[in-house]
């Protein structure tokens, strides 16, 4: 039986990449995107949600002393369009690929070891993929310091997933902070979603 | 590719249009009453100069600009004022001036400070040649020169600050680092990125600003010359690259770099560009922020737990905790004058607001009441707090004078604003 069951996370991320942004319900479940591509591609790489490019494009505007002022006329450039790539998750998966956290945390929970077991085999059975851990917080507290606890959550991560006997060097780490909410909002039920690393998988 | 620049260059405008507004609150009952003269000739100038000193005074929480309707008369020359008159008002000074156009275009502005009491001129001051866009910065100037005529402390008015704005464009989220003059008129980007960009500071010069961004899909640090466009990046280490701070005679950067396997302290020297260690701890040490005669560095560090500041001696390497009140402080701050130390403080049930702390006595106080408060800052005068905190489901900034209340509110209608600093003195 099909069960696809999305973490709000997860289509932010993909759903987003595409062009899109939907809302997770109550449940944390999200309606179903009608697929073709992914469901192809799901296929081959045995559900391994590969991801692709980056969304990069800054514009550096100098300050004119003589400048009127506001930022009139100026060329920016395009954002990146490079998304076609990216495949959207849809595959049959048990687990989302994340791993929530309690508040100041970074202590992998039972169920977060569950999650990383699941991947961790998919991940050993397919030699060509590396796994990219993005660590994130909650917005409550300083950003900087927010950087650093994103970065050891994604890192308490990596240790269970080398436990698992996924070898160190098809594992990348990365921390977002605060700067990337999954779900946006004031309080604890938004929170609680954004305490999180996050895998993505790539070739 | 004309038309798609075209087309894009419409997105911008249309989208883009995010205004600071600046909302500035009611005078404490306790600040000082101070009669301001709307200036002769101002209503033809381009900017009133009498309203930006009366906003600047009224935002440093001190003073209480009164109605122009319940000012006795509205004299224009010193010989026109009846003293008398004014006894009544409360006020103990009068500011009044002109604004002449000249015929070359510029304008000179001319003020007097008057001492009511005393019946004498405290100061005249004269700007020639002002452009019309420097009208501002006179009234800025004039009430820098007033608040120190009347506190005997250096007034941060012509100041300007830089912070992050983050709005939705096309479905995704944009980041700008702005720069604004500091009662946030003037706002002008600096940098746009369609990933974030984070603790921007400020050099102690005022010509550039270090910050953080996420364009290369992680954190780096790039020191970036405002006036040029010119940017560096002076940090792409392995793991995070983050919380830049400018040594006070701006030859050094503080950074909190994770290459070695936690986040640690750094020291990086702009001319050598050699990295020296600073902490060696598998906590996370992080958010430096210099002392400011350069020798010590308060930083965050979670080795007992949860945040608390410490300082670093750069010469001995001793490390000593400052904080003890709270189960989470974080974010330190030290006032230019060295006399204070702020920070977020969180406790259980209370919430992250902005804390005191005399670094003399040991004195510690909750400045605000508001929600979600992160990233102080202050005027270079020690005197108010600039910071982030959240109103209405929304990221705005706020100023606090170091007595309490909050003077100025700081947002956009579009977005939100958060990561401020305060910048130098202008020269």
């Amino acid at each position: 039986m099909k069960r696809i069951m999305l973490a709000g996370t997860v289509t932010l991320l993909l759903a987003g990449c595409a062009g899109q942004q939907t809302k997770p319900d109550q449940s944390g479940a999200v309606p179903v995107e009608p697929v073709t591509e992914a469901e192809k591609q799901a296929g081959e790489h045995g559900g391994l949600p590969v991801t692709s490019g980056n969304r990069g494009g800054v514009e550096v505007i100098p300050i004119d002393q003589q400048e009127e002022g506001g930022a009139e006329g100026i060329e920016g450039l395009r954002p990146d369009e490079a998304q076609a790539g990216e495949t959207q998750q849809n595959a049959v998966l048990a687990y989302p690929p994340v791993v929530y956290f309690d508040t100041d945390s970074d202590v992998v929970s039972e169920e977060g070891r569950q999650v990383l077991k699941y991947y961790a085999d998919k991940l050993l059975a397919q030699p060509d993929v590396k796994v990219r851990l993005e660590g994130h917080t909650d917005e409550r507290g300083t950003p900087d310091y927010n950087l650093a606890l994103g970065e050891r959550r994604a890192k308490a991560v990596r240790q269970v997933l080398e436990l698992y006997g996924v070898p160190t060097e098809r594992i990348e780490v990365i921390s977002y902070g605060e700067e990337r909410p999954a779900v946006q909002g004031h309080d604890e039920a938004a929170w609680s979603k954004n305490r999180r690393v996050e895998l993505v998988f790539i070739k | 590719m004309r038309l798609f620049v075209l087309l894009w260059l419409m997105l911008l405008t249309l989208s883009a249009r995010a205004e600071l507004t600046v909302e500035i609150s009611d005078a404490q009952e306790s600040a000082t009453p101070v009669a301001i003269i709307p200036f002769e000739g101002e209503a033809q100038a381009p900017e009133k100069v009498s309203e930006v000193v009366g906003f600047d005074l009224r935002r440093s929480g001190r003073f209480r600009p009164l109605p122009t309707d319940d000012l006795p008369e509205l004299p224009l020359e010193v010989g026109d004022i009846h003293y008398e008159d004014w006894r009544d008002t409360g006020s103990d000074v009068l500011l009044m001036g002109r604004v002449d156009h000249n015929p070359d275009g510029s304008w000179t502005v001319t003020a007097t400070l008057v001492d009511l009491l005393r019946r004498e001129v405290m100061f005249t001051r004269k700007w020639a040649n002002v452009s019309s866009r420097q009208l501002r910065r006179v009234g800025h100037q004039l009430a820098d020169q007033m608040y120190e005529a009347l506190t005997g402390i250096r007034g941060a008015f012509d100041t300007r600050i830089a912070y992050v704005l983050v709005q939705t464009v096309g479905g995704r989220k944009r980041y700008t680092l702005n720069v604004a003059d500091s009662d946030g008129h003037n706002e002008r980007a600096v940098l746009r990125s369609w990933e974030p960009i984070t603790s921007p500071d400020w050099s102690p010069d005022g010509r550039k600003l270090a910050y953080v961004s996420f364009e290369n899909g992680r954190s780096e640090v790039y020191i970036q010359d405002l006036y040029t466009g010119r940017r560096e990046k002076v940090a792409a280490f392995k793991g995070i690259n983050s919380a830049p701070a400018w040594s006070p005679d701006g030859r050094k950067l503080a950074l909190t770099l994770s290459r070695a396997g936690s986040a640690d302290l750094y020291l990086l020297d702009l001319k050598t560009r050699k990295l020296r260690r600073l902490t060696r701890h598998w906590a996370i040490e992080t958010e430096a922020s210099w002392a400011p005669d350069g020798k010590t560095i308060y930083f965050t560090s979670d080795r007992r737990g949860q945040p608390q500041i410490f300082r670093l001696n750069l010469s001995t390497g001793e490390v000593e905790r400052v904080t003890y009140e709270g189960s989470y402080n974080a974010s330190p701050a030290v006032s230019p004058d060295g006399r204070w130390l702020a920070m977020v403080d969180a406790s259980p049930g209370q919430g992250y607001h902005i804390a005191l702390q005399d670094l003399k006595t040991g004195d510690f106080r909750i400045l605000t009441d508001t929600f979600l408060d992160e990233s102080p800052s202050f005027a270079p005068n020690s005197e108010m707090i600039l910071y982030a905190m959240n109103r209405n489901g929304r990221g705005e900034l706020a100023v606090v004078p170091v007595e309490g209340g909050i003077s100025q509110y700081l947002k956009v209608p579009d977005g939100e604003v958060k990561e401020p600093d305060w910048g130098p003195y202008r020269k």
